[in-house]
């Protein structure tokens, strides 16, 4: 009884996983018994053989995909309750998401990519205006701390390189501050040295901004920058079935 | 409840999404929004033309409240009496004109005398008072766009496309022709000469010529039943010494000084013992006369629809197959927050868009087009066409495209929401 005032002043997990079975439909679960808890601000380092199920684990923690068994929790908020919107609404609100490449939208600008979450979320928009007088100043400054010229800004986004496109979807999903941040391999389009500096800006924002961190990687020389790592075992059928 | 204000909240994001994506890719949109363009111009300007031409049909003897001409059936009456078109078989008296004319209800008449032509073109029979009382459109009437009014024997005023298509002006010899038929024996002996040139009028008047009762009874002086007297030539200059009065008009258009009287007088007259008359309400007879020959309405109709109907399915099917490429892009707005309705929104304000926008341009494109053929329609066609803001109707063609853009644009919007429901954030592309 008296563990549990201490309890409660403590944060919820800002990702967390409890006994979740995912299977694609018609398919055998990718995703099986699977518990982890990401505290806030902290950091995780996902790996495993190609179709083992990262990117459906992601899709589970983004609430895109609603898992068959056991339960996912963003800032301890359950999924599972949750409508089909709401979800869409939750995620909007505390999470920020980096593709593997081809992250931004092709027909708005930098500037304007790094505001979307804040169209579709308005906690998101009250949150990314602390501090600053608008949208405008807030994306700004994130795109400057990430290294993105100031000429770029405004150009069509498709004009940007590889790497800088990383470098806006991170600024994108940093934007108001959310719960967890969320990469799919996003330094696998990069060669080596500008991941590790695509990855230490990344740390640095989340870091700054409070956000925990999924990431997933098949470089197992950035593990040693996360806090807590999960490695998915291949989607070996017999085994994964038995264990 | 909280969820839908939400959703609202965020229509002006989505719509400016929209936007931005039907900018981009603008040339592939282009022949969409041209060829709703097309349909609207269509629509609306057949429209337009249709309600002119029923105008000016169906108006074309608007102030009048009474077509009086021996018994026959209304239609036929009309036909001759307002159109000009086939012959009188049976004429009435001018003592019965004049008895009409000087009864106390009566505000103004208008006779009329047909039979002779001028190369196809009626030749109608009147006095002064045509000029002076005869409407068109509502409460147009006559204005002259050279010359003035006949005032003599063997002076004629020309309608204003015998005019234009004949290439008369104020002086010109006129030789008739008797009958309708351009074959006909020409009253060559006679010749007239043009006085005055009527403003176009969009109805009959303008494919007539007018000439005074007394020219007429001139350049018959000489005729009996029909053909010329033989070896009897009377030469124009010496017809005065005959008798020019009028004996028989072929009809004649009555005006009242009180509407409610119509029906009364309409009775009175067609119970008369000294001669057998009919009195025809040209309003309801032209009604008639519109729904035998209006057939070519519905036609125009089916075709612009059909247009219509091309250039939305057109519109549909290219935000559809531009879909396959823009999975990623859904994706991406889903991974920020969009729900799948979202993307349903954005999607459909695309074609709502695009609709609008081809809309717009048609409007403009028929402004021009007004602007610059109407002196043309009405000249070569008797139409006119003016610039006003829409009609009923049109407001209701306007609106009917743009609902059916919105329910084509559902198709590629839901496609895209099962799409995006699919896929997730990991488009298969
Ligand atoms: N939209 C989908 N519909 C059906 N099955 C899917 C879908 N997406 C993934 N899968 C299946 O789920 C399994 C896991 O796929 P997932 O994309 O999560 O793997 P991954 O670990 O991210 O692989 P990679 O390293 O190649 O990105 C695969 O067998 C895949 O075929
Ligand atoms: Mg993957």
């Amino acid at each position: 009884m008296a563990a549990e005032p201490a309890a409660l002043k403590e944060d919820p997990p800002a990702a967390e996983f409890a006994d979740v079975t995912y299977a694609w439909p018609g398919e055998r679960p990718v995703i099986k018994n699977l518990s982890l808890s990401v505290p806030g601000g902290g950091r995780l380092f996902i790996s495993g053989p190609s179709g083992c199920g990262k990117s459906t684990l992601l899709s589970l923690a983004a609430g895109v995909l609603i898992p068959q068994e056991g339960e996912v929790r963003l800032s301890g908020r359950s999924l599972r309750d949750l409508s089909g919107p709401r979800r869409d609404r939750l995620r909007g609100e505390s999470v920020g998401y980096v593709f593997q490449q081809f992250n931004l939208v092709p027909y708005l600008t930098p500037l304007e990519n790094v505001i979307l979450p804040c169209r579709f979320s308005s906690s998101r928009r009250k949150r990314a205006l602390l501090g600053v007088k608008s949208l405008k100043d807030a994306a700004s400054g994130l795109l400057s701390r990430l290294g993105i010229p100031a000429g770029l800004w405004t150009k069509p986004s498709v004009r940007l390189s590889v790497g800088q496109q990383q470098r806006v979807a991170a600024a994108r999903a940093l934007m108001g501050r959310p719960g967890i941040l969320i990469a799919d391999e996003p330094t696998s389009a990069l060669d080596r040295e500008s991941g590790r500096l695509f990855l230490e800006l990344l740390l640095k924002e989340c870091g700054e901004a409070g956000s925990g961190l999924l990431f997933v990687s098949h470089d197992e020389s950035l593990a040693p920058y996360f806090s807590q790592r999960l490695t998915l075992s291949p989607p070996d059928i017999s085994g994964r079935e038995t264990s | 409840m909280a969820a839908v204000r939400d959703f609202f909240a965020r229509i002006p994001s989505l719509f400016f999404l929209a936007r931005k994506s039907a900018w981009n890719r603008r040339f592939t949109l282009l022949l969409v929004t041209l060829s709703i363009s097309l349909s609207t111009v269509l629509l609306v300007g057949l429209e337009r033309i249709r309600a002119q031409v029923r105008a000016g049909f169906t108006q074309a003897v608007s102030g009048t409240d009474l077509v009086v001409g021996a018994r026959g059936s209304p239609v036929q009456l009309i036909l001759y009496a307002v159109f000009h078109m086939g012959g009188a078989t049976n004429n009435m008296s001018w003592k019965s004109a004049e008895e009409i004319a000087s009864r106390p209800e009566v505000a103004w008449t208008i006779p009329l005398s047909m039979g002779d032509s001028h190369r196809g073109y009626p030749v109608v029979a009147t006095n002064g008072d045509f000029f002076k009382y005869f409407r068109h459109r509502r409460d147009a009437s006559l204005e002259f766009s050279s010359g003035r009014a006949f005032a003599d024997v063997f002076e004629v005023v020309l309608g204003s496309e015998v005019a234009s298509r004949l290439g008369y002006r104020e002086g010109d010899p006129v030789v008739l022709t008797h009958g309708g038929d351009v074959r006909g024996i020409e009253h060559a002996d006679k010749p007239f000469a043009v006085v005055g040139i009527l403003q176009p009028t969009g109805s009959p008047v303008d494919r007539s010529l007018y000439i005074s009762l007394e020219s007429m009874e001139a350049i018959h002086v000489d005729w009996r039943g029909g053909a010329p007297v033989r070896g009897f030539v009377v030469p124009k200059d010496r017809v005065r010494a005959f008798d020019l009065n009028p004996k028989v008009i072929t009809a004649m258009l009555v005006g009242l000084k009180n509407r409610r009287a119509v029906f009364t007088l309409q009775r009175e007259i067609q119970a008369s013992q000294s001669e057998a008359l009919s009195a025809v309400l040209p309003g309801v007879a032209m009604d008639q006369l519109w729904s035998l020959v209006g057939g070519w309405e519905r036609v125009l109709i089916l075709v612009s629809l059909l247009v219509t109907f091309t250039g939305l399915a057109g519109l549909s099917s290219t935000i559809l197959a531009g879909l396959g490429e823009r999975r990623r892009e859904l994706a991406i707005l889903r991974s920020t927050g969009a729900s799948p309705w979202d993307i349903v929104v954005v999607m459909a304000a695309e074609g709502v868009l695009l609709t609008f926008c081809g809309m717009a341009a048609g409007l403009l494109v028929l402004v021009v087009l007004i602007l610059a053929a109407a002196p043309w329609l009405l000249n070569n066609y008797g139409l006119l066409i003016s610039l006003s803001a829409p009609t009923g109707n049109e407001w209701l063609i306007l609106s009917g495209i743009l609902v059916l853009g919105v329910l084509t644009s559902l198709v590629p919007a839901l496609r895209a929401y099962f799409l995006s429901l699919s896929d997730g954030l990991s488009p298969s592309l």
